[in-house]
């Protein structure tokens, strides 16, 4: 374990734990229902003045939209967030943010210096697509949770370049779609992967949808898949952190197709090691819903870590 | 003593992957020395042909022995592999396209000469270089408008600076201000013809230094035509190579607009092309990589080479007359009724024809067939004629029908086809060494575990462990077939959908379509719509068709909408039961093209359906259920 202490709390403890009186609330518009925003800012004004801020992602332009304000992504994130006052604690709910979203509000926050920066999120209780499919649906796959692309891009404010033509490792946090993992593949044939899977997932079992979906990378690779926990961060964190003290002159390629929760350490992980370390990533549009109803809610404070 | 051995002589079957030296590995190809040609080269191969492998051969960091590789050539490669990533993120930002244009050539040269900066770096204990401090404080004033170098070391500082102010500038574009630009063009033009100049030792002043580009086709076209730009204005101290994937090429146009014309300017190699050419060009190479692998192999494994009959000895090869053995056996009485009901129903069972014909099975096939075909003028009499005495039309039928008869009886017969010997194992692979390797791999891995083979005292690997691997491999790379990212999951869907036409032609009766695995559009305005075109280059880029001129127009009043011929892969077609060999395609009209691409699944399934109605499948249960492989049917079941 590295040098941080993974502060989660459930909601509710949130909800008696937080005691400041302003809190600025970031979330973006989803039909997924786990991503409602509304009742939790309600339940937050019951505590404090909770100021929110209701994003919308435009995919094809890359670009935000925010109290009928647009904001280009790449030029313009950093201008959203400093309009706010960084001694107020934020929070950001990434439940259904598209990862793109999430990681340049992240390495925005981390530029600014918010003091204080929780991340909310709400599992899911099960997924909607394909997991019974029947013959009609014979091509498609039982996990195609997204259909469309913008293909490999960095996330804003992750560019990095592997100058030193080091040795590469590829470590993939393995989601459900196993295509994901093929596609970026192809681009860049990597020779040393690692594939990594959460274990404990957020439902028993789960773990084997990830295991069976990637099945045909993990048998090509010459080591067992390796094992994170699926709703902690700091888990992700402490992994990659431990890959590369183990592999110090190590190009590291890193891509979070499994939780969004182990996702958030990799981008802390990355927004705090800028050299050897890079996030590759293949963009995915979310279309409709993917996930029904609602699991547990779980709130990050990663403040320490993104002030590092 | 057992001796644990990891891995197979052909583990490593990704360039990236093999640990030695690329060099250890290295078989050169019969056209390798038109790679030493200092025109700049354009070289086009599919996914797993080599490409990265040829380039390294060139490069000089992975040279095996430095000194030997600066004696003997008379060019220094410098090997650059494009990062999609890094790439793909000159966009955006409130930048103007020429500002960009103009970063993005910065880059690219900066990093270019960063490479070749780091290599004379770690060389430099062996190469007498003169005047390092002048050359050092010239490029470092070129590439940052102010840095001062007095040595290599501090150059490669400045350069390295200059990637990361822009990778600095991509990442805070809000807040930073737009970087310096060098003068890349000063840069390229004179840094190489004075580095050579430089190096007093090994003959550096007659070299050239070639720059070597891998993964041309991730740039998308702006940034080609930027590079090809530098590309026209190669000399005699420095050019460049350039691979790419199959149609990898965006645009042929330099920024300025030119063209980059074959005969000028640049040379161009198709590698499938080259590897295929003559009649048993790649089969030669491919016997010579597998043989390089064994040796190395017995040598690391302390195994005597000897052990190992000749390789192709090794793979049990089943003959045509096998093949049928084993698809009839235990169907006598199934082929006594379908011949005696054949004959009935065409009113021509005399005992002669049906003892001969229950004797001589394929040729009873070959007359059904010729029966199903005959012309008005032809009579059953001629038929029968022509199979007794086995006349010159016999032997043109047994040529155009021998193989596709095999495909027939075992799709009817619901048995998985028979792959066998290494011609076949090199035929399957179509062309692409990575497949074969990795043929060869899961095939030892199977016999190693199955058939207890061993390397001490080796024995010929059966056919069925041949058969397993095949499919194995087949069928993964089946399901690999990715998505184009920004347009979904289409091109497996496609590929099953041609897989299942291609196979429903293959299971006809009457077989109106010989072997057919390819295709070519006809339209009725002989224009092809630009989806499809994207679509189908995508999938030549992917490797998954094989694109050909199509030289065999119809007749003068045929619209050819497209020129060119797709041929799905060989490494696909076990996964189909189709055959491999480029025999007769398929036409579509552009609206089942559209179908076909447009992962409407409903619409799919309509037009697979309507091919097995023309191939009279359709009173078939269908099963739509891509992964071909059932269990396998041995002899012994």
């Amino acid at each position: 374990m590295g040098g941080y202490f993974e502060k989660m709390f459930f909601w509710e403890e949130f909800l008696c734990y937080y005691s400041k009186d302003k809190l600025n609330f970031i979330g973006n518009s989803s039909s997924e229902k786990r991503s409602e925003n509304v009742g939790k800012i309600d339940k937050l004004n019951e505590q404090c003045k909770c100021t929110y801020f209701f994003l919308d992602y435009d995919y094809e332009e890359d670009s935000f939209e925010c109290n009928n304000e647009k904001y280009d992504l790449k030029s313009q994130a950093f201008t959203f967030l400093r309009k706010l006052d960084k001694s107020i604690p934020v929070i950001l709910n990434i439940t259904s943010m598209n990862l793109r979203l999430m990681g340049t509000l992240l390495f925005n926050i981390k530029k600014i210096g918010f003091k204080e920066v929780y991340c909310l999120y709400t599992e899911p209780l099960r997924y909607c697509k394909n997991i019974d499919g029947s013959d009609e649906e014979e091509f498609v796959d039982r996990f195609d949770l997204y259909k469309k692309f913008r293909g490999i891009e960095p996330i804003p404010g992750f560019l990095r370049a592997n100058d030193d033509k080091l040795d590469e490792k590829w470590i993939a946090f393995l989601g459900f779609d196993g295509k994901r993992v093929e596609q970026i593949n192809d681009r860049y044939d990597f020779a040393d992967i690692v594939p990594v899977i959460t274990l404990p997932s957020y439902k028993p079992g789960w773990q084997n949808y990830a295991l069976q979906e990637n099945i045909d990378i993990i048998k090509s690779v010459e080591r067992k898949p390796e094992y994170i926990i699926a709703n902690s961060f700091l888990s992700a964190y402490d992994y990659l952190e431990k890959m590369k003290k183990t592999y110090p002159k190590t190009y590291l390629r890193v891509t979070p197709l499994g939780t969004k929760i182990n996702a958030l350490g990799a981008i802390l992980f990355c927004l705090n090691n800028v050299h050897n370390v890079e996030l590759l990533y293949d963009n995915p549009k979310e279309e409709g819903k993917i996930s029904t109803e609602c699991g547990k809610t779980y709130i990050f404070d990663i403040s320490e870590m993104i002030n590092q | 003593m057992n001796k644990k051995i990891s891995g197979t002589p052909f583990s490593e079957y990704r360039e990236e992957q093999v640990r030695v030296n690329v060099f250890d590995y290295f078989v050169t190809p019969s056209f390798f020395d038109q790679f030493y040609d200092t025109k700049p080269l354009l070289i086009y191969g599919s996914r797993g042909s080599g490409k990265t492998t040829l380039f390294k051969a060139l490069a000089l960091s992975d040279a095996k022995n430095v000194e030997s590789y600066l004696s003997d050539n008379s060019y220094i490669g410098i090997y650059y592999r494009i990062d999609l990533n890094i790439m793909a993120s000159f966009c955006g930002c409130g930048v103007s396209d020429d500002q960009w244009s103009k970063l993005f050539a910065h880059y690219f040269i900066s990093a270019l000469n960063y490479e070749l900066i780091r290599q004379v770096i770690d060389i430099k204990d062996k190469i007498d270089f003169t005047d390092e401090k002048n050359f050092s404080k010239k490029y470092a004033r070129l590439f940052s408008g102010k840095s001062s170098a007095v040595s290599l070391e501090e150059l490669k500082d400045v350069i390295y600076n200059e990637l990361y102010l822009v990778r600095e500038y991509i990442n805070n574009c809000a807040n930073q201000e737009y970087p310096h630009i060098g003068d890349f063009a000063t840069i390229i033009k004179e840094l190489p013809s004075d580095l050579l100049r430089a190096i007093r030792n090994y003959d550096f002043s007659e070299k050239i230094i070639f720059y070597l580009v891998d993964e041309f086709e991730g740039l998308n076209d702006w940034q080609q035509r930027s590079i090809l730009s530098f590309v026209k204005y190669s000399d005699d101290k420095h050019t460049f190579k350039i691979c790419m994937r199959p149609d990898g090429l965006k645009s042929a146009e330099t920024i300025g607009g030119e063209f980059i014309s074959e005969t000028d300017d640049i040379k161009s190699i198709d590698l499938n092309e080259k590897i295929l050419n003559g009649k048993d060009g790649y089969y030669q190479y491919a016997l010579d990589v597998c043989k390089k692998r064994i040796e190395l192999f017995c040598n690391k494994n302390n195994f005597d080479i000897n052990n190992i009959l000749n390789f192709e000895d090794i793979f049990e090869e089943l003959n045509f007359e096998h093949e049928m053995e084993i698809i009839l056996k235990n169907r006598g009485k199934e082929k006594e009724k379908e011949i005696s009901a054949f004959l009935n129903s065409i009113e021509y069972n005399s005992s002669e024809v049906n003892d001969y014909f229950q004797r001589n099975y394929f040729d009873f096939l070959l007359f059904r067939i010729v029966f199903l075909k005959k012309k008005s003028n032809v009579s059953v009499e001629d038929m029968w004629e022509m199979i007794k005495t086995k006349n010159k039309k016999y032997d043109t039928y047994v040529h155009n029908y021998k193989e596709s008869l095999l495909y027939y009886l075992y799709l009817s017969s619901s048995k998985n086809k028979i792959y066998s010997g290494f011609r076949t194992l090199v035929n399957i692979s179509g062309g692409t060494l990575r497949y074969l390797l990795e043929i060869c791999n899961e095939i030892f891995e199977i016999a190693i575990a199955n058939e207890k083979f061993s390397y001490e005292k080796p024995k010929v690997i059966s056919y069925k462990t041949q058969t397993d691997a095949i499919y194995e491999i087949s069928n993964k790379r089946v399901k690999q077939i990715s998505a184009i990212p920004e347009i979904g999951l289409n091109i497996r869907t496609f590929i099953i959908a041609l897989g299942k036409i291609c196979q429903a032609y293959h299971k006809e009766e009457r077989i109106s379509k010989i072997e057919p695995n390819h295709f070519s559009i006809k339209s009725s305005n002989g224009r092809i719509e630009e989806n499809v075109r994207i679509f189908l280059k995508e999938c030549v880029t992917r490797g998954v068709l094989i694109k050909c001129k199509n030289n065999k127009a119809k007749n003068a009043g045929y619209i050819g909408a497209d020129e060119f011929l797709y041929v799905l892969h060989p490494i696909y077609t076990p996964s189909f039961q189709i055959s491999w060999r480029r025999k007769q395609k398929i036409e579509f009209d552009i609206e089942e093209v559209n179908i076909l691409i447009s992962n409407n699944t409903l619409e799919i399934t309509k037009l697979i359906k309507k091919y097995m109605k023309k191939t009279n499948l359709l009173n078939e249960n269908v099963n739509l259920d891509y992964m071909q492989l059932k269990f396998f049917f041995t002899e012994e079941s």
